[in-house]
């Protein structure tokens, strides 16, 4: 890869600031990526998510994956869970959609009801 | 059915992490002299045993609990059938599979290859432990991708979109704008 040296400059650059993912403590995003998620678009979704992130500076979360769910007709569906709260799990989540799950439950813990399929105590 | 094959390639990968691979190597060719397109995902998962093979392309089989069809390898094999390509699986219980899809570069109804770079990252970013590598070898040229160089800047949401930018950026100066 020709930008090989790019990257290398910009880990140096940027050592400072990376943080080490810890399972347990942050907020998690979770992505279904099983073979219904990406036939309905999850992946398109998964990089809103990555980039809506990034344009906010958001760095205590951690995106992730699971497998079908046997929802499929809800898909992509797209977990969010914080800690000491319980799982919600938002249904037929566009790119669209993503960013303002973001936007409203990430940030300002304010959960959209209207396209909550489930929630769940963890 | 999925649009393209970086999400068919997706789809594939997937199944490799499910069955535990920790290495995970994609080969893409295109030979237009030989008007042929070849995909190959080579993993070291637990891979399958030959009764599980025999059923993998059946769509009324799937080892998941959560429903009773598996469509990712009955889409693939479709496709093969529909463009007069090939699909190949080759799998030895623990030692990993090799899934080798075959199809002709100019058939109409062969996918086109879509974003490799989002499949790439979407990996990389839900699957941090893995090792995956990427080649892709195109009129006579080839480019390279290796999880191992960018593993310590995925954490960081800002960083990840500068290697995406990046990523974008070397493969379409690999490809010229060329789309397949």
């Amino acid at each position: 890869m020709k930008s090989l040296e790019d990257l290398k400059r910009i880990r140096e650059q940027a050592q400072a600031q990376i943080r080490l993912r810890t399972q347990e403590s942050n907020t998690k995003i979770i992505v279904g990526m099983g073979t219904c998620g990406i036939a309905a678009g999850a992946r398109e979704t998964l990089m809103a998510i990555l980039d809506e992130l990034a344009k906010r500076n958001i760095q205590d979360v951690v995106v992730t994956q699971t497998g079908c769910v046997g929802l499929c007709e809800y898909e992509p569906l797209v977990n969010v869970v914080k800690p000491g709260q319980p799982k919600i799990t938002y249904m037929k989540v566009t790119p669209e959609k993503a960013r303002q799950i973001i936007a409203s439950h990430i940030v300002n813990d304010q959960i959209i009801n209207e396209w909550v399929l489930s929630t769940e105590e963890v | 059915m999925m649009e393209d094959l970086s999400l068919h390639i997706l789809d594939i990968v997937e199944n490799s992490i499910k069955a535990g691979a920790t290495e995970i190597s994609i080969e893409v060719s295109i030979d237009k002299r030989e008007n042929l397109i070849t995909i190959k995902v080579t993993d070291n998962g637990k891979g399958m045993d030959d009764k599980t093979l025999e059923r993998i392309r059946d769509p009324f089989f799937t080892t998941r609990t959560t429903r009773k069809v598996g469509l990712g390898v009955s889409f693939l094999d479709e496709i093969a059938e529909l463009t007069g390509g090939t699909l190949d699986i080759q799998s030895t219980p623990g030692i990993g599979t090799t899934v080798l899809l075959r199809l002709p570069l100019d058939h109409l109804d062969r996918p086109p290859l879509g974003d490799i770079i989002s499949t790439l990252i979407t990996i990389l970013v839900t699957n941090p432990d893995i090792h995956i590598s990427y080649r892709e070898t195109r009129n006579g040229r080839v480019w390279v991708f290796d999880s191992t160089d960018v593993k310590d800047l995925l954490g960081d949401y800002v960083l990840l979109g500068k290697v995406k930018e990046l990523l974008y950026n070397s493969y379409k100066e690999f490809t010229g704008g060329e789309l397949l």
